[in-house]
């Protein structure tokens, strides 16, 4: 079967010095949920920045059978999406509609296919309604809601999930968890929320200094409680 | 939250005078544009929209004056934007700012856009980036005073050039009784004080950003801690104080020349324009009650031409103003004392400090009125 | 934060919300026009020009009290100004309202002059802003050829504005809290110059942030946009009466006065 991503020997060094990824490897099937936990610094964020080509790297970096180069890094955004630890940082628009719709006029849709796109979007994270209003007008849970909107507008095959729980109420979070459920795109979820992984996720990978310390079945990691107090997990 | 600069009104402007300015400001901006394009990536301009909601939150941080408790200044933001981004940066910046101001706080009126643009953003970013650069030399590493001198002359300069324009921009639209001459002095007289405020906080901002973050600077490492030098700011102060006194003594002599008052040419001036409107009464009773009395009583008037109604361009004499010479001279010599005493002892108080060193913060300044009005 | 006299009215739906975003700004820019063209001493003539953006507040059910707040909030300049007026010109002038004739100074007459000039400008402005949501100007802005770049950039401010504010409000609790109104002036100043400085670096790593999410999502420096302004017949009606409305008041109602 053909993998939506496939790392390997995977580098990331800061300008400043530091290494945030020493050879990391790991691959994602179509359809398949991953985790991807390890304590604060582990290189989490550092990783789906490199598969969106947003830092420098070393190694190799493969979505959906095109590796990841200068001169594809359009095509490649095209099939993988992100979301951040700030939802903030990526609803950037006047209003929810334009966010949303950005990702796909980009792409180059005409104006009224990236507005039927983004209203679908916009109404799978049960945001109707709202697409004429501005992010600052939205509740923390609502403008998680609406990042994950601005990607899936996209119609990409492989969701890149920055800590989609962090900061969210009870309910909020049971609402999100139900939403990703629902998704039928591969996915690569980073959040220190271990249940949200065991609910969502068939595989994790933990992640500390830089490096993969563990790859594996989710329910096999997450009852090693001696792998997870080593890294900082519990 | 609002914040009350003092932005140019609809109301001051004519329709000539608002067209040429948004024609001037729109080309500015135009050309700026191009030239940031060229400088920056294209894809960086929008960001400057985040810098400038930087500047609103700026803005909100104020500094209360010593000695002055209730009133405090803040930063103004256009000659600390070019500092940092570059005056073509700035501009753009500024100008969104306004913008936003105008139509979301409605403060300063369409019309007026241009205007504002001009006063507020090009003159300040261009004129006051200009002089910080001159004084404060082209060596990467800069000594404490010597920034501190800058960034005063920069505001200064930037802050009171742009004021100075709104009385000229009103003369030329006419729609104003306020003599230029007297505006002009007012405007320039406070902004000299905000300029200073201005000055302090952004140097305070520089000497912060020169240890803690030098590359935003510009400068390849951090400064070295350094005490600001209490001569220089004493010489600032005085420097503005002389200034200040300056304006002053120049809004009251104004007066002499133009104010060749006297009670006859007054009485037959008014005789005249009577003469003109075929009015059958003029006495001395009309004449005390057009002196003293802005709506003098009507009800005494027999016959009178039909309504003129609210066309009429007369032109107002300006030394028709102030009857009294010898009053404003020695008013002039008060406030122009005043000033320089408390000059004086600004400077004493900072030189007979022998408290412990300053660390990287500059100190006292002179002060202006609070600006913000809270919702 | 709730910053909510922003687009707390503009969402609403009214006849004059349905109006087009560019017809209501032309409107407006004509109507600021033409009270900017009358002369410093034109009071009686300024009469009629109130209808307009009374009308159009009261049908775009805006509150009257907050209009009229607005007005007293931004006055204090122009009140200042005006108040000075009287000081300096003392020429008298005829003034008429209906059979009563009385002589005005003229600083008065420009003091009122101003002052209505003032009040009915800003009534039109809050009319236009408080009945247009903001995204929906920019859009305006935009098919009326300013740069694609610089409206989007108008975009980013009013998108960050109120999440900068709620961050400068937070770090200005902060620093009142721990009793900086005690410190000495120079320590004082140098917590403004600190907190300003890295709030500017906090900004400059957002805005690499959010460059980055544009870049995820195929921003290559060319922005595009939804078509969402739609002129209809009800926008031309609503613009011919407006120019009718316009000419009258500049030339026939004061042509009927004298």
């Amino acid at each position: 079967m053909s993998q939506i991503l496939n790392i390997e020997d995977l580098f990331v060094t800061y300008q400043d010095g530091t290494s945030a990824l020493r050879g990391v490897g790991l691959t994602v099937l179509p359809g398949q949920r991953v985790g991807l936990i390890g304590p604060n610094g582990a290189g989490k964020t550092s990783l789906m920045l490199a598969v969106m080509r947003s830092v420098p790297f070393t190694g190799r970096i493969m979505v959906d059978g095109v590796e990841l180069s200068r001169r594809t890094t359009d095509e490649v955004r095209s099939r993988c999406g992100m979301t951040f630890q700030d939802p903030d940082d990526q609803l950037f628009m006047p209003t929810l509609l334009d966010d949303v719709a950005f990702g796909p006029l980009n792409q180059g849709d005409s104006p009224t296919a990236a507005e039927a796109k983004a209203l679908h979007a916009i109404a799978m994270v049960g945001l109707e309604g709202l697409q004429g209003r501005c992010a600052h007008h939205f509740s923390g849970g609502q403008k998680r809601n609406a990042a994950l909107a601005t990607i899936l507008s996209m119609q990409i095959k492989l969701l890149m999930l920055d800590e989609p729980g962090a900061n969210l109420d009870a309910r909020c979070r049971r609402r999100m968890i139900d939403t990703l459920h629902g998704r039928q795109e591969a996915m690569l979820l980073a959040t220190h929320d271990l249940l949200m992984i065991g609910e969502l996720c068939d595989r994790v990978i933990v992640l500390d200094n830089g490096q993969v310390v563990a790859n594996g079945a989710s329910c096999d990691i997450l009852d090693d409680s001696d792998l997870l107090a080593a890294h900082g997990l519990a | 939250m609002e914040i009350l600069a003092m932005h140019m009104a609809n109301e001051l402007l004519s329709v000539p005078v608002a067209a040429i300015t948004l024609l001037v400001a729109g080309g500015a901006i135009a050309v700026t544009a191009r030239r940031a394009q060229k400088t920056l990536d294209p894809e960086w301009l929008p960001l400057m929209g985040v810098m400038g909601a930087f500047v609103f939150a700026a803005q909100m941080i104020n500094f209360t004056l010593p000695g002055m408790p209730g009133t405090s200044g803040h930063l103004g933001g256009g000659v600390l934007l070019a500092i940092l981004l570059g005056p073509s940066a700035a501009i753009i910046t500024m100008a969104s700012i306004l913008t936003i101001q105008c139509l979301i706080f409605q403060d300063g009126g369409l019309l007026a856009l241009g205007c504002n643009i001009i006063n507020m953003g090009i003159v300040p970013c261009i004129l006051g980036w200009w002089l910080y650069r001159v004084v404060s030399g082209k060596d990467a590493v800069v000594p404490a005073w010597r920034q501190y001198i800058a960034a005063w002359a920069g505001c200064l300069l930037g802050v009171t050039a742009g004021a100075a324009l709104v009385p000229i921009e009103s003369a030329f639209a006419g729609r104003l009784s306020i003599p230029v001459t007297h505006f002009l002095a007012v405007m320039i007289g406070v902004h000299l004080l905000i300029g200073v405020v201005e000055g302090a906080i952004t140097f305070a901002v520089l000497a912060y950003l020169r240890q803690a973050r030098p590359a935003c600077l510009g400068l390849a490492a951090a400064a070295q801690k350094e005490n600001i030098s209490r001569k220089a700011v004493a010489l600032s102060l005085v420097i503005t104080a002389l200034l200040l006194a300056g304006v002053v003594s120049w809004f009251a002599s104004t007066k002499p020349d133009g104010l060749e008052w006297s009670y006859l040419d007054h009485k037959y001036a008014q005789a005249q324009s009577a003469i003109k409107r075929p009015s059958g009464t003029i006495d001395a009773v009309d004449e005390l009650q057009t002196k003293y009395a802005p709506l003098p009583d009507y009800s005494a008037r027999p016959t009178h031409m039909g309504a003129v109604g609210a066309e009429n361009t007369d032109e107002a004499p300006s030394d028709d103003a102030w009857p009294n010479i010898n009053g404003w001279t020695s008013l002039a010599g008060v406030v122009g004392t005043a000033v320089t005493l408390v000059a004086v002892y600004a400077v004493a108080i900072l030189l007979g400090r022998n408290k412990r060193v300053l660390g990287s913060g500059p100190s006292l300044t002179s002060g202006r009125s609070e600006c913000i009005t809270t919702i | 934060m709730h910053h909510n006299y922003i687009d707390k009215f503009s969402h609403g739906d009214s006849p004059v919300h349905r109006l087009d975003a560019r017809a209501k700004l032309l409107a407006v820019i004509a109507y600021t026009t033409v009270l900017a063209s009358f002369s410093r001493y034109a009071v009686a003539a300024l009469v009629p020009l109130a209808v307009a953006p009374l009308a159009m507040l009261w049908l775009g059910r805006v509150p009257t009290r907050f209009a009229v707040r607005r007005v007293a909030i931004l006055s204090p300049f122009i009140v200042m100004l005006c108040l000075l007026g009287p000081l300096y010109d003392r020429n008298l002038h005829w003034v008429a309202f209906g059979p009563w004739r009385f002589m005005i100074s003229g600083g008065w007459l420009t003091a009122a002059s101003i002052a209505v000039k003032f009040t009915l400008g800003l009534l039109a402005l809050t009319a236009l802003t408080c009945t247009t949501p903001f995204a929906l100007l920019l859009e305006a802005m935009r098919r009326t050829r300013v740069p694609r770049l610089l409206v989007m950039q108008l975009g980013f401010l009013y998108r960050y504005l109120f999440v900068l504010i709620d961050e400068g409000i937070r770090i200005r609790r902060g620093r009142d809290f721990r009793g900086a109104r005690r410190a000495r002036a120079t320590r004082r100043l140098a917590a403004v110059g600190g907190i300003i400085g890295s709030l500017f670096v906090r900004t400059m790593e957002r805005s690499e942030r959010i460059h980055v999410a544009m870049c995820a999502r195929g921003y290559r420096g060319e922005p595009h946009s939804l078509n969402r302004l739609r002129f209809r017949p009800a926008d031309g009606l609503f613009l011919a009466v407006i120019t009718l409305y316009l000419v009258v008041c500049r030339w026939g109602y004061p042509a009927l006065l004298s």
